[in-house]
């Protein structure tokens, strides 16, 4: 689905505002008129049926509910306010309609100005019935509105879409004079300016909440809603002056009914034409755009595909090439010692021992990239995985490297989460041989696992009382090679962290770390998805 | 148990890792003869040499093929695929030595069916170590199959 633009759901809540406003206006005009006797405020020309005094103050009333429900969603009570208001001008609505159709006249539409109702020219100035049945249907609108509850927008559209039709209807009928447009039967006809507020209200109603129902397309970004927004109001203001002008013609004597008929079917025919093409070309030329940009994201993908075969064929190379000299180099070492240590001194047995040293570390940080690569390359599950027994099993194999040290490990019985169980097992490798090597020269070592709200999240942590770090290089941790001590003092290449941090990053978590120099330290990590609820 | 007399077919392009393998044999006293291809064709020209009727081949299987996957002409993987496909062949222990750890190597290796796989370690005492052990158990320990 096309998102809303946004600049254009503002707008319309403003024009549904206006059009509320205006149809105050409307209803307190034609009060005005009846109160000084202004016909033209009455009846917008002389000869047409005047708005009842009635169907103007229900008018200030819907137009009042229409205001008060504005905001979405409006506070309580103003929407209790609307609510109410909506069901009077139902109430009304209901009351004439019925007295139209049984033939029982409440003679709430005569209350006010009685006198001069009855003074007018022709019919006694009555509510319309179609004005009625359209209160009906306004104010059932807006009562929905009022009210909240699932569907109760979709059919307040639906109820505000007929009285808009039928007050359209009354308003093409007054411009073209086809009296059964606007009347029903012998009864009063809708009076042209009622007719005209009715339609800014059903329209205020359907505005009142763009980017929902049927209002959506309105305010949508995409193609379609563009042409609805363009099409809409044009076709229908072309199509009914070119109606117009087609009367005129026939009324002036220039044609008669069967050459005005297809004059008028041509040049309907002929603006729709136009505006096919129109819509026809604009079509072609985003198909032709989108085709280009889907070449585009081709080509990335191509180009992309190629980039990770080479990352894989690098990593292939590095784990295979790489190795193969540096044994070489190793392995002669040894041979050299072994078969003529005998002629060489101290300081060249020294010097092949730093030969063969280098090697040793030199293949150690092979292997760290390389597993720093295969993390990032490895497609990833996601399953419940238990940290606990993880970081058991991981405390069991340092402490079998080690028998000798001493470790105290502090972990929960479970500690459920979501991820692969692959990737979170070497985050736990890693954390805690970290735990395990930085507290290498401490009596009373300690490694907890665990798991804590901090920051308002859920975070797993793996804490150590040993060496800790300066919180002023904590941004420094979890880069490749960064490494915070030197390697006599701690052995290790800085790629650990780099791992967990990409692993996490995967997962769609964070990791940090605190800590002190002396005091110990914290990696904190969250894993995106959250912990698995018990 | 003694040693038995059985030949070791080494498949290996370098020449370093192959006096090095070589080395590593010797000062573990493992005094079978090693034949050496330096990559997958010859090694199948070898193993094919040996029955062919009218050569000079003794029609005696090696006890043991110590293979390299990353070969010139036809690679490890390739070789493996052959020797398995050939009915002379297709029970011949098999031992990927190798440096690569790659997943898919170890996938790939034991699918086409690798009896054993082992990564070469860097340190030279360490990679001794493992040809002593992987002399010990294919030539002295393991049963071979029977001749075709």
């Amino acid at each position: 689905m096309n998102p809303d633009a946004p600049d254009l759901v503002r707008p319309l809540r403003t024009a549904s505002g206006a059009m509320a406003r205006l149809v105050i206006l409307c209803g307190a005009l034609a009060l005005a008129g009846w109160l000084f006797d202004a016909e033209s405020l009455k009846r917008v020309l002389p000869g047409l049926t005047a708005m009842n005094p009635l169907t103007a103050t229900v008018f200030i009333v819907s137009g009042a509910a229409l205001r008060l429900l504005r905001e979405d969603p409006a506070p309580p009570w103003k929407r209790g306010c609307a609510g109410a208001l909506a069901s009077f001008v139902i109430l009304i609505g209901i009351l004439r309609l019925a007295g139209c159709v049984l033939g029982w006249d409440c003679g709430l539409d005569q209350l006010m100005f009685a006198d001069k109702l009855a003074a007018g020219p022709g019919l006694p100035n009555r509510m319309a019935p179609n004005t009625a049945a359209c209160f009906i249907l306004s104010g059932a609108a807006l009562a929905l509105l009022s009210s909240d509850g699932p569907g109760r927008l979709a059919w307040s559209q639906a109820l505000a879409l007929p009285a808009a039709v039928i007050s359209l209807t009354a308003l093409v009928g007054y411009a073209y004079g086809a009296k059964r447009l606007y009347a029903v039967g012998s009864f009063i006809p809708m009076a042209a300016n009622t007719a005209a507020a009715f339609f800014l209200l059903s329209l205020g109603t359907l505005l009142s909440r763009p980017g929902q129902g049927v209002a959506r397309p309105c305010v949508s970004a995409g193609p379609g809603g563009v042409l609805l927004r363009l099409l809409a109001p044009s076709t229908l203001v072309i199509m009914v002056a070119l109606g117009w002008l087609r009367l005129l013609g026939e009324r002036a004597g220039l044609y008669g009914a069967e050459f005005g008929t297809a004059l008028h079917v041509i040049l309907c025919w002929l603006v729709i034409a136009w505006l096919l093409w129109r819509v026809a070309s604009a079509l072609d030329q985003t198909a032709e755009v989108r085709v280009r940009a889907e070449e585009r994201v081709r080509s990335y993908a191509a180009r992309l595909e190629a980039a990770n075969k080479e990352l894989e064929s690098f990593s292939y190379s590095v784990s295979h090439d790489l190795r193969a000299p540096l044994r070489a180099v190793d392995g002669f070492s040894q041979i050299l010692a072994e078969d003529c240590g005998d002629k060489l001194d101290d300081r060249g047995r020294d010097h092949l021992r730093r030969v063969r040293e280098g090697c040793r570390r030199m293949a150690e940080l092979i292997d760290g990239l390389l597993e720093l690569s295969r993390v990032t390359r490895r497609e990833m599950r996601r399953e419940p995985v238990d940290l606990a027994a993880l970081g058991r099993a991981v405390a069991r194999q340092l402490s079998g490297s080690a028998p000798e040290r001493n470790v105290e490990f502090i972990m929960p019985d479970k500690l459920p989460v979501r991820g692969d169980p692959t990737l979170l097992r070497a985050v736990l490798d890693n954390l805690i041989a970290n735990a395990w090597k930085f507290t290498g020269n401490r009596q009373g070592a300690r490694i907890e696992l665990g798991v804590c709200a901090k920051n308002g999240v859920e975070a797993c942590f793996v804490r150590d009382n040993g060496a800790g770090f300066d919180m002023a290089y904590a941004d420094k941790l979890f880069g490749a090679f960064q490494r915070l001590h030197s390697t006599s003092e701690f052995p290790g290449w800085g790629v650990g962290l780099a791992t967990v941090w990409r692993i996490v990053g995967r997962h769609g978590g964070r990791v940090w770390a605190e800590g002190s120099v002396g005091q110990g330290a914290t990696f904190y990590f969250t894993l995106g998805g959250g912990h698995e609820t018990e | 148990m003694k040693p038995n007399d059985g030949i070791i077919l080494l498949v290996e392009d370098d020449p370093d890792d192959e006096a090095l393998t070589l080395r590593a044999l010797k000062t573990n006293n493992i005094l079978n003869e090693v034949v050496v291809a330096r990559d997958g064709a010859r090694a199948l020209d070898y193993l094919r040499g040996l029955s062919a009727p009218g050569t000079a081949g003794r029609g005696v299987l090696p006890a043991v093929v110590l293979l390299d996957l990353k070969l010139p002409k036809i690679s490890g993987l390739e070789l493996l695929e052959r020797i398995r496909l050939d009915e002379r062949t297709k029970l011949l222990p098999v031992v990927i030595l190798t440096s690569s750890k790659e997943e898919a190597d170890l996938v790939n290796g034991y699918k086409l069916g690798a009896n054993s796989y082992v990564r070469k370690p860097v340190d030279f005492a360490e990679f001794a170590q493992a040809v002593r052990q992987l002399g010990l158990y294919w030539l002295i320990l393991n049963e071979p199959p029977p001749p075709p």
